[in-house]
């Protein structure tokens, strides 16, 4: 934690120069930060509030969907982003690490930040759309950063994990994203949770991203907040997985840096 | 941590206890999976690069560190910077280090060298107002003028590895660790960097060098290490432990392995002895007017005799001196294939003594002390056949002569003449 603090002119200094080289040699510049997600909720609204006429049950807004599906998909994007570049961190700054010496949280903090950041930039053009199309979500939406921070500190927690599993077994360059995958499609992004069967919906909330993409999902679309209970297993998941990293950490921490 | 003052002698700014770093070698990568899980036997095989190092450097010494390649001087390093965790014993550190492992760590083709600097800064803690302050004489030492907005991929390689030096180097740190990163540069970056480096030894910083060569480890440094096969073999003067290190690889260069090779420390003062015992160098002295001297005087007529055992056949015997001063410069040095010996000591035969005088008709050096290292081996070079190799074999005090006056280290004949134009 000392070490983070001597090196918050080095963070901060990396997520500026990451965010600058994404547009350095183009004429747009920083406008281009925004391209991408306002084209990406242009077309989901488009394609599902025009065209496919996707309709949210109990909803009964022409965009409701795909304000829903865009809280979602942004959040989830929040996670599975972070994850995977937690998973490289080592690997892609092995030579660093090699050479100085030099806190290596640091990294996953820059990591976090400036995938919060592209989240944030997404999340106010969404919410520019909601003012101008929807009805107005209300100061609700603000509480959507304090879950972001939920899932950020989530993905951190298990991307360590993945990223001292990655330095000794390559597998995870292939099994990470599948898994992904697999947790995406179990999750209510694209679909609601409505449509589930009967007797999956008790067991939805043992997935450890529901609480968030639901409270974020009804904090946007400004319905009832899912209960309490449903963020014990987001809480048990970020204790586990921050307890299973900080002992690999200690165990390996040496045998990492040997293998890098 | 609170960096010791300077003044403070004898306190060690690094503590090197029982070090010892070993590597896990495993058969195969699921062997690995197994070793996590509690109650499996050990699956893997350690293979150990340095072992039970013991040494404290005291705050302002210079240390230089020599090694053949893969000796363990590069792991050395990397526990001392904390790159690397030792697997045995302990390393304790005083104050700010700044490791030079490699020049231009971090930089980023696309950024301008400015934008590269504070990067490599902030990378080594600083602040940005830290950096800003340092710019100018960053930009002074690098002498890139106007091209540090620039990308640094435009930069020609002597910029950079400037840039790169004068940024690593732009806050005095208590320790400085370099390893080699000097030698990628041109003879005029490399002379940039020593000078640096000099100021920093001048304003009380330790340093730790690592480097192939002898001339910057003697000019640089108090004291040398030499590690060989991961220990500790010798810890003293640079030239002693330089003249050791060079008669390592000179054996090492030594195909016969069947003759007792050996490398000795001699007592205090005598120096290294090493070769591979074919002949022997007996006894060196020193002859003025035929007594045996260990002083004499500047311009002097003197006779450096030796004798050699031969006690086995060996294809060709020549036999060297060459005369170093105190620092361990090489001042002089001959031997009898120059001097046109090399026929008749060809035929020297099992058992023989031979005696060797070498004819000093002026001893032209300036006063002061010197040592001789003498040498018995095959052809011209040292490093066929080194039969037997002695470094500081005598040692000679010169006085003031009777000539006229001189500086330097040598008298070269030098008449005056006066013209008026």
């Amino acid at each position: 934690m000392k070490d983070l603090i001597r090196f918050r002119s080095y963070i901060w200094g990396s997520v500026r120069r990451e965010f600058n080289l994404r547009f350095r040699g183009s004429i747009f510049g920083a406008a281009l930060v925004f391209i991408a997600p306002a084209i990406q909720i242009a077309i989901y609204a488009l394609v599902f509030g025009s065209l496919l006429k996707g309709r949210l049950p109990g909803h009964a807004g022409q965009y409701a969907y795909p304000v829903y599906l865009c809280a979602g998909l942004l959040l989830w994007n929040l996670f599975a982003e972070i994850v995977q570049r937690s998973q490289n961190v080592y690997l892609d700054n092995a030579n660093l690490i090699k050479k100085t010496s030099f806190p290596l949280s640091a990294l996953a903090v820059v990591n976090g930040v400036s995938c919060s950041l592209t989240w944030g930039l997404s999340m106010a053009l969404l919410l520019v759309f909601l003012l101008v199309f929807s009805q107005s979500p209300g100061a609700w939406i603000l509480l959507t950063a304090p879950v972001a921070l939920c899932v950020v500190l989530f993905a951190l927690a298990l991307g360590r994990c993945l990223s001292m599993l990655q330095v000794f077994f390559r597998d995870f360059t292939v099994l990470t994203p599948l898994a992904l995958q697999c947790l995406f499609w179990c999750s209510p992004i694209v679909y609601p949770v409505d449509v589930l069967p009967d007797f999956v919906q008790p067991w939805v909330a043992l997935n450890p991203i529901y609480a968030p993409l639901s409270t974020a999902q009804a904090l946007v679309l400004g319905t009832a907040l899912p209960q309490a209970s449903v963020w014990l297993s987001t809480a048990v998941a970020m204790v586990v997985l921050g307890l299973i990293g900080q002992t690999m950490h200690r165990q390996l921490r040496a045998d990492m840096l040997d293998q890098l | 941590m609170n960096a010791p003052k300077p003044q403070v002698a004898l306190q060690a700014a690094i503590q090197v206890q029982k070090l010892g770093k070993a590597f896990k070698f495993y058969a195969r990568n699921f062997a690995r999976l197994l070793d996590w899980l509690p109650g499996v036997p050990s699956q893997h095989q350690l293979k150990w690069v340095l072992q039970d190092l013991n040494f404290q450097i005291q705050l302002g010494e210079s240390v230089g560190i020599l090694g053949r390649n893969g000796a363990g001087k590069s792991t050395l390093l990397k526990l001392m910077t904390g790159t690397l965790v030792p697997t045995t014993g302990q390393v304790e550190i005083q104050g700010r280090v700044a490791a030079l492992l490699e020049l231009g760590m971090g930089f980023h083709p696309e950024f301008t060298g400015y934008e590269n600097v504070r990067m490599a800064g902030q990378l080594q803690g600083l602040s940005l107002e830290e950096i800003d302050q340092c710019m100018d004489d960053i930009v002074a030492f690098a002498e890139i003028g106007n091209a540090l907005h620039e990308p640094v991929r435009v930069y020609s390689s002597g910029m950079l590895v400037r840039l790169a030096f004068a940024t690593a180097t732009a806050v005095k740190p208590d320790i400085l660790i370099i390893d080699e990163a000097l030698a990628v540069g041109d003879a005029y970056f490399q002379h940039k960097c020593y000078q640096r480096i000099r100021e920093f030894k001048a304003q009380g910083t330790t340093l730790l060098f690592v480097s192939h060569d002898p001339l910057a480890i003697k000019s640089l440094c108090d004291r040398a290490l030499l590690i060989e096969a991961g220990q500790l073999t010798l810890d003293g003067p640079p030239e002693q432990v330089l003249d050791y290190y060079n008669a390592l690889i000179a054996m090492n260069k030594e195909t016969v392995v069947e003759h007792a090779a050996y490398v000795e420390v001699l007592p205090a003062q005598s120096g290294v002895r090493s070769g591979s015992g074919e002949v022997k160098i007996g006894q060196v002295v020193l002859l003025r007017q035929g007594l045996e001297v260990q002083q004499c005087f500047e311009g002097e007529s003197v006779v450096l005799a030796v004798d050699v055992q031969v006690s086995k056949a060996v294809p060709s015997l020549t036999v060297g001196f060459m005369i170093k001063d105190r620092l361990g410069n090489d001042i002089f040095g001959t031997n009898t294939f120059h001097l046109g010996l090399s026929s008749m000591l060809a035929g020297a035969k099992p058992g023989q003594r031979l005696r060797i005088q070498f004819e000093i008709a002026q001893l032209h050096l300036a006063a002061g002390s010197y040592n001789i290292s003498m040498a018995a081996h095959g052809d011209d070079s040292h490093l066929s056949g080194n039969y037997d190799w002695w470094d500081q074999a005598f040692t000679l005090q010169v006085g003031q002569g009777q000539g006229t006056g001189f500086a330097g280290v040598v008298r070269l004949p030098v008449s005056a003449k006066l013209t008026v134009m």
